[in-house]
């Protein structure tokens, strides 16, 4: 290509926005997928562990119902802990988490003055997990 | 914004493009809430959300189920140019598409520099008669 030729192409490309805004318009499933990604970060804000459920079951293409049913629990609850309404116990979130294909620890955070706080994470001790 | 390569074509947006709807879906959610609309003089997003590849130039850390996305770009002034998409399957960002992305960035800045030094084309009144202009 000539010089005079690459002269006339500017290096500045469209503004990701408009490119999301014009797949949104050709796609059904790209509608949908970006307001279930809006609703999920709305929900991060409120509650951080129901919203990091509702993202992995969604992108692992798992129902609600399935997770209840392999992680021991009911559907109903398994909805109310992704719409913020819920609070797990421990060994309810650890086996939901194992179905997801991840694992649950436990963190501990010190407020030391003048310094970066202290932190220890580990696993779930396994009198709990029964 | 994409980085646009001198044929036209846009690298970054053409990944987007050619990844199942709810991949790209999460991309553009990210490149949304993390790197649009921020000052320059912002902090980057924090890691893991972002992180330093080699001088200015920084990956934004997607990962959709069991896939990793890495998007690298750079600041420009006010400017957040995307230069390079990949699915990660190893460690560490390849020394190829590193340098892919600063060849990309280098190109970007000297097109941007050559377009300064182009006096503004003539306007209104002063434009030439539309049958002298070149086709």
């Amino acid at each position: 290509m000539s010089p005079k030729t690459s002269n006339r192409v500017g290096p500045k490309g469209k503004p990701a926005i408009e490119a999301a805004t014009g797949r949104a318009r050709r796609s059904e499933h790209y509608r949908e997928a970006r307001d279930e990604y809006a609703a999920i970060r709305d929900l991060r804000k409120r509650n951080w562990i129901a919203a990091h459920i509702r993202e992995r079951r969604y992108e692992l293409d798992l129902t609600q119902q399935q997770v209840a049913q392999r992680a021991g629990t009911s559907h109903s609850f398994i909805s109310k802990l992704e719409g913020g309404e819920h609070i797990p116990t421990i060994p309810v979130l650890k086996r939901i988490l194992a179905v997801l294909d991840e694992e649950l620890l436990i963190g501990i955070e010190r407020r030391v003055p003048d310094e970066e706080p202290e932190r220890e994470v580990a696993p779930v001790p396994e009198l709990l997990t029964a | 914004m994409y980085y646009r390569d001198s044929r036209g074509a846009e690298p970054v947006d053409e990944f987007i493009e050619a990844l199942p709807a709810k991949r790209a879906a999460k991309i553009d959610d990210y490149v949304e809430e993390y790197l649009n609309d921020k000052p320059p003089e912002a902090p980057p997003p924090e890691f893991p959300i972002s992180s330093q590849i080699e001088g200015e130039l920084r990956e934004l850390r997607v990962r959709f189920g069991n896939t990793r996305y890495r998007i690298l770009y750079q600041r420009s002034g006010n400017l957040v140019v995307l230069l390079h998409a990949i699915e990660k399957h190893t460690g560490a960002v390849s020394r190829g598409d590193i340098d892919l992305a600063k060849r990309r960035m280098a190109d970007f800045k000297r097109r941007m520099d050559a377009e300064r030094r182009m006096p503004p084309r003539a306007a209104g009144k002063d434009a030439p008669p539309r049958s002298r202009r070149r086709r």
